[in-house]
Parts: structure tokens; C-alpha cells; sequence
């Protein structure tokens, strides 16, 4: 899995199977603060200052969005061990 | 085009070379079956020119006989030398006739090959420069061309990265300050009467503004120069150019032309097309018209993090 930073957010690029994704921002600060290793809820709860959004909202985003790249293949699904 | 890297053998050891990575994973001198199958490779493809590379190509203990073997099938031959020859090869290059055999000398400013060679060559002998670091003024080029009588027509490229690391590279970061001497040179270049030319990687953007328009034609097709030249290797191995030699490589193909193989390695490379030397790339309008295609795809894979998905914490 790599990645790299992009002026209007992140770039990602999933080695094994070629998909490339451009993710702006308030998502792109979802992936950075992720691999920074921050958990689902400490990073909602940044986002509802780094994008304005209230506490709902904000985890609504996260688990969205990481749904989504679950099912895009960038992120291990949930009930992969590994992951 | 696509090159042919007859040695791995080399009598210099500069920081930036490219090529190492590659010639670490193939090491030792290409074989006459081998370069046979090479030319074959050429001749199906519609190539003319076979581009002997290293290493230094004039250290294979056969570099005459290969060269031969490939001027016999038709082809002209360019070598692309450090210019410290062995005396043979040498001895070789100053008798062929100028319009069927070219040296490219790639000019160390620290270690320049002798006054002696490049009068041997003469005609024969173009200059390259490959800038590693803004601090370096091509113009001594210009100097080298009048008193060896050598080829009126320089040849810049950059020191590119290899995709896995382990050269000393020009930063991306300073392309600007680059481009700034290489246009100062292009003019002064001019005023000599010498042609200039600049390698794969350079982009747009490095440059003055207007210097490229007021270049017109002789700008050439910078910022669109990124693409598998094809570099195949002493053990017959072929891979996309010698930065990217990490990430692609196939056996010469048998019966295949080199646009096939081309396409099978840009294929292969695409997913990194996306990125470009700088975060800027993404919105650049120059490059969504097609006027660049984001500079040398080593160096914008330098920018690539990689992050394990084990590391990612989504439970």
C-alpha cells in the first residue's frame, strides 16, 4: 500500500491490484491521521474541528469512508485478522 | 529506441549513477549470443541505431567485435561512454566512419576525459553533462566543444533517483534553480553555435517563464519525455530505464517487437502515473492539457509513503 500527499489531498495506490484513488480533504485527513495511528474515534473527534463538523456527523464520515476503502481493497476488511 | 548495456563493468564511480542498481542485479559482460538476439530485438522493431551502454561499454573485452557485428547488420552505433576508453576501443572508434559510428562522452567536470581522446574523436564525439546539483554550470561544456573540435551539440540530463533508492539524485526540489542555469546555458549555447538538447525528466515548470515559447521547436517534446526507453541488460534481461529497473523486467522477448514490451511495462507502471514530481502535479494545467507528463517517474515515486495495512488501525 502506498501513498503520497497531493495539493488537494492523498493519493492512494493499492500495489496488488493497480487501483489508484485520488481522496480530497475533510477524507484525505482521515487516511493521514490513520496512519498515524490514530483510532476511529480520536480521529472524528479531530475532524469536527479540522472540517466543522458536529460529533455525529464527523464519526458518520469516518465510518463511511473507511467503509468505502475497505470495499475498494485499501484498507483490510474487519474480519480479516491481519488487519 | 532501447539501449543495450553490453558491461556492467565500469571505471567510475559517480554518486549519481542510475545505473547501478541495475547493474548490481546483472553483473558482467553481455554475451555475443546475447547481443545477437539483442540486434534481432532492434532489427524486428524497426530500430537503427544500436546505443551501446554500461558501465562503460568500452570495457567488454569484445566491444569492437560486438560493435562490428551490429554495424554489419545495418545499424549505426552509439556508444555512450565516460570517455575513459581502453586504448583499443579507442583505437577502434577513431577509424569508423563518422556518419555510422557516434560517441556520446557523459563529461565529469572533476575527471574529464583527456584532451588526446576527444581529438581522437573528433566528429565522432557529442558532450553530455548529467546535473546532479544546481551548482553545476554546464557552460564549461561550450569551452570543450571549440577546443576539441568534438560535435557542435551538447547533450543535459538529470541525475534521476532509482525507484528503490540508493544514488545520489537532484532533488525535485531544486529544479528550479536548474532550470534557471540550463536556460542561461540553452542561450549562451546559442550564441556559440552549438545545439543543445536536454534528456528524459525535465519539466516545464523548472524553467523561466517564457524561456520554453521562445525555445519553440527546440524545446523539443520536454516535459513529455517519460516513457520505457528499454534498457536491456548483459544477462538479456530487459528493463523499462535504468531507475525503474527495480520494478519491471522481462526476458528479451522472443519474436516480439519493442513496442509490445513497451506496452506490457507501461501497463505494469501505470498506477504511478498519477503522481508527478510534485504535490502540485495533481492540479497542474500544463499537464492536464498534455504538455507534461509530470517529469521523471523515479522521482515521483520518491514521494510515495508506504504504509502496511496491518499498520492501519480500522477495527
Amino acid at each position: 500500500m502506498k501513498w503520497a500527499v497531493e495539493t488537494r489531498g492523498v493519493l492512494l495506490i493499492n500495489e496488488a491490484t493497480g487501483a489508484v484513488v485520488t481522496v480530497e480533504y475533510p477524507q484525505a485527513a482521515i487516511w493521514d491521521l490513520l496512519t498515524r495511528g490514530e483510532s476511529n474515534r480520536q480521529i472524528a473527534r479531530k475532524l469536527c474541528a479540522i472540517a466543522s463538523l458536529d460529533p455525529d456527523a464527523a464519526e458518520a464520515l469516518v465510518r463511511e469512508t473507511l467503509a468505502a476503502w475497505r470495499e475498494a481493497g485499501f484498507l483490510a476488511r474487519e474480519e480479516d485478522p491481519s488487519g | 529506441m532501447a539501449n543495450i548495456s553490453v558491461t556492467t563493468a565500469c571505471n567510475r564511480d559517480c554518486s549519481y549513477c542510475f545505473a547501478r542498481g541495475a547493474r548490481r542485479a546483472a553483473a558482467g559482460h553481455m554475451s555475443a549470443e546475447t547481443f545477437k538476439k539483442a540486434l534481432d530485438f532492434l532489427a524486428r522493431s524497426g530500430i537503427e541505431d544500436a546505443r551501446l551502454l554500461g558501465g562503460e561499454p568500452t570495457l567488454h573485452p569484445d566491444f569492437a567485435r560486438l560493435a562490428e557485428m551490429a554495424l554489419g547488420r545495418g545499424f549505426r552505433v552509439r556508444v555512450f561512454s565516460n570517455g575513459r576508453m581502453p586504448e583499443a576501443a579507442l583505437e577502434w572508434l577513431e577509424n569508423q566512419p563518422e556518419e555510422r559510428v557516434a560517441v556520446l562522452i557523459n563529461f565529469a567536470p572533476d575527471d574529464p576525459p583527456s584532451a588526446a581522446t576527444l581529438r581522437r574523436l573528433g566528429k565522432r564525439a557529442n558532450l553530455g553533462l548529467n546535473i546532479d546539483n544546481p551548482a553545476v554550470d554546464p557552460a564549461f561544456l561550450l569551452g570543450a566543444v571549440r577546443e576539441h573540435g568534438v560535435v557542435p551539440h551538447v547533450r543535459l540530463g538529470l541525475a534521476h533517483p532509482m525507484a528503490e533508492g540508493g544514488n545520489r539524485f537532484l532533488d525535485p526540489r531544486r529544479y528550479r534553480a536548474v532550470g534557471r542555469r540550463v536556460a542561461h546555458f540553452f542561450e549562451a549555447a546559442r550564441q556559440a553555435g552549438v545545439e543543445a538538447g536536454c534528456d528524459c525528466g525535465f519539466v516545464p515548470c523548472m524553467f523561466p517563464c517564457g524561456f520554453l515559447e521562445a525555445m519553440g521547436t527546440a524545446a523539443g517534446d520536454i516535459g513529455t519525455r517519460c516513457s520505457p526507453v528499454l534498457d536491456i541488460l548483459p544477462d538479456g534481461q530487459v528493463v523499462p530505464c535504468y531507475p525503474l529497473a527495480a520494478l519491471a523486467r522481462e526476458p528479451l522477448p522472443e519474436g516480439e517487437t519493442a513496442d509490445a514490451l513497451r506496452g506490457r511495462f507501461s501497463q505494469r507502471l501505470s498506477p504511478y502515473r498519477r503522481l508527478g514530481v510534485f504535490r502540485e502535479c495533481a492540479v497542474c494545467e500544463v499537464r492536464e492539457k498534455g504538455g507534461c507528463n509530470g517529469g521523471c517517474l523515479a522521482a515521483s515515486m520518491r514521494r510515495l509513503r508506504t504504509t502496511p495495512l496491518a499498520a492501519l488501525p480500522c477495527a
